[in-house]
């Protein structure tokens, strides 16, 4: 199903461009749960024509 | 023999009050002393607005004692998820981050149970801003299932489970993002209905994910549900996703019976989803019943939970990161460990991903609309297991064992669950029923016709007697 490469989040240069502290247990949670996001960011990037456009608040004619 | 005050149902309570046999005063009375005996074991309740309440109450039975009705919550007591406003009370989101979070106004749905002559007994404990729990290490301890204190509610609508099931109220208001009013109205063995997108408004409640969210009531029956959605329910012109429809008339069907009504059933919502056979057998139980009662009934299928996981929550965990990313950065310590955790986690995603999401939601919709085409309700599990210990609960399942309820957040469809059975152990089961958009009255009609030939609601949880959890335990 995937047709785009998923790239392997890097988590602690993530977290600190956000500013975010964690410690060193938190982290090592983070990466095993890190693992879930990426398989479920695999199973979203597929491409996708106009018609699955999220584009409900612009149905301007609706209104 | 009739139900003692506590335990009487919104209806009842209704021909009571109007037949002035009973007295919004003296409920309210009641039902502040049962708290005050018992939710030291239960936590539903982060704040009891006793003089409020009572005023209210004194108040309603003035008016029903000179003639006039405002219909069936007329001095009917009521709790609120404290994520809801009630003007003049804290809304703390059971956080220290909120400790000090004064109500300025009511939410929309709060001027509509005043409006409707309710009582508001108070706020009820939440998860962290509906998302991050049970937690030990928040200003208020987490709600305890009254089935059996030592197990979950569900959430994040902790409290209005427990307080409903427990006879605290007969009624409370729930907000559902992927699951949050169905999951503890599931464990706790209550009726939790999540509404169509746009049918409630949302002003006045604190978000978590604004494109998921809904407020709607959670209740010991389905037609005490119905009742308090016909008050909920309506357009507001100032929350821009409220529904501009002609008044809603959830209430209609109750009473029709379910012969005719085309049921799909869906034995497993996929890998993910994999239930006890103790509730996929009360789940078969429903779908047989609705069957025998006169429905046709006929197996199918959704896409993957794992589908509908991947979209929701990713979207989810994108809205939440946007509205906290201000305070997980300049004081993530005034959050409890769960919620930092899962915001942190929430901080990983791509912008692309998100955006992803957003139009694979458009597909789940079209797949599932395909497939509703040809039913008027599906019917699945709520849950995949009775509830769990709640100290076992992972801070982290959000994809590896989604809830079941996501599906119909994702899709903004209207969805209920109720009880259908009980555990070995004396836990609830729970169905979970959705139906089209703005087809609450016919999941009402389905839930009821289900609820009326069955024998679940006779049972209720015994807190009097029962042991509190030790404290060392939280």
């Amino acid at each position: 199903m995937t047709d785009t490469p998923a790239t392997p989040i890097p988590i602690e240069a993530k977290l600190a461009e956000y500013g975010l502290r964690v410690g060193p247990e938190t982290l090592e949670s983070l990466k095993g749960s890190v693992a879930d996001l990426e398989a479920a960011a695999r199973n979203i990037r597929v491409k996708r024509s106009y018609l699955q456009e999220p584009v409900h608040a612009l149905r301007l004619w609706t209104k | 023999m009739s139900a003692p005050l506590h335990f009487m149902t919104v209806a009842d309570l209704a021909k009571g009050i109007a037949a002035k046999t009973v007295s919004p005063v003296e409920l309210t009375k009641a039902l502040i002393a049962r708290v005050a005996a018992l939710d030291g074991m239960t936590h539903a309740f982060i704040e009891v607005t006793a003089d409020l309440a009572l005023a209210q109450a004194k108040k309603a039975e003035a008016e029903v004692m000179a003639g006039i009705s405002r219909g069936p919550l007329h001095g009917v007591p009521v709790g609120l998820k404290d994520i809801i406003d009630l003007k003049g009370v804290r809304t703390t989101a059971h956080s220290h981050q909120l400790i000090d979070n004064w109500a300025t106004d009511d939410a929309f749905v709060t001027q509509k149970l005043k409006a409707a002559g309710a009582v508001i007994l108070g706020k009820l404990a939440t998860h962290e801003f509906a998302m991050g729990g049970p937690s030990f290490d928040l200003p208020f301890p987490p709600a305890r299932n009254p089935w059996n204190l030592a197990h979950f509610t569900g959430g994040s609508s902790s409290g209005s489970g427990a307080a409903v099931a427990a006879g605290f109220v007969p009624a409370a208001l729930g907000t559902d993002t992927g699951g949050s009013i169905r999951l503890p109205a599931a464990f706790c063995g209550i009726v939790g209905m999540k509404p169509t997108y746009g049918l409630v408004s949302r002003r006045g409640v604190l978000p978590l994910s604004q494109s998921l969210d809904h407020i709607g009531p959670m209740t010991w029956t389905v037609e005490d549900n119905a009742l308090l959605m016909k008050v909920l329910a309506g357009h507001d012109r100032l929350d821009p996703a409220s529904a501009d429809r002609p008044d809603p008339t959830p209430e209609a069907l109750l009473g029709a019976g379910v012969k005719g009504l085309r049921v799909g059933y869906i034995p497993s919502l996929g890998a993910q989803a994999d239930a006890t056979d103790e509730v996929q057998s009360a789940v078969a139980g429903v779908a047989t019943t609705l069957a025998d009662l006169g429905a046709t009934v006929e197996e199918v299928t959704l896409p993957p939970l794992a589908d509908f996981a991947a979209c929701g929550m990713m979207i989810l965990l994108s809205e939440a990161f946007a509205i906290h990313e201000p305070n997980i950065q300049a004081k993530p310590e005034l959050y409890g460990e769960i919620l930092r955790d899962r915001l942190l986690l929430a901080g990983l995603i791509d912008a692309s991903d998100y955006v992803g999401a957003l139009r694979m939601r458009t597909e789940l919709v079209a797949a599932v609309a395909k497939t509703m085409s040809r039913f008027d309700i599906i019917v699945c599990a709520a849950t995949a297991t009775p509830a769990p210990v709640i100290t076992e609960i992972p801070k982290f399942g959000l994809f590896s064992k989604p809830p079941l309820t996501i599906p119909f957040n994702v899709t903004g469809m209207p969805s209920l669950t109720m009880c259908c059975g009980f555990s070995a152990s004396g836990l609830p089961l729970s169905v979970q029923i959705a139906g089209h958009a703005f087809g609450e009255a016919t999941i009402y009609r389905a839930a009821q016709a289900y609820e009326a030939a069955t024998a679940w609601r006779e049972r209720r949880p015994a807190l009097e007697g029962a042991a509190p959890m030790s404290l060392a335990a939280e």
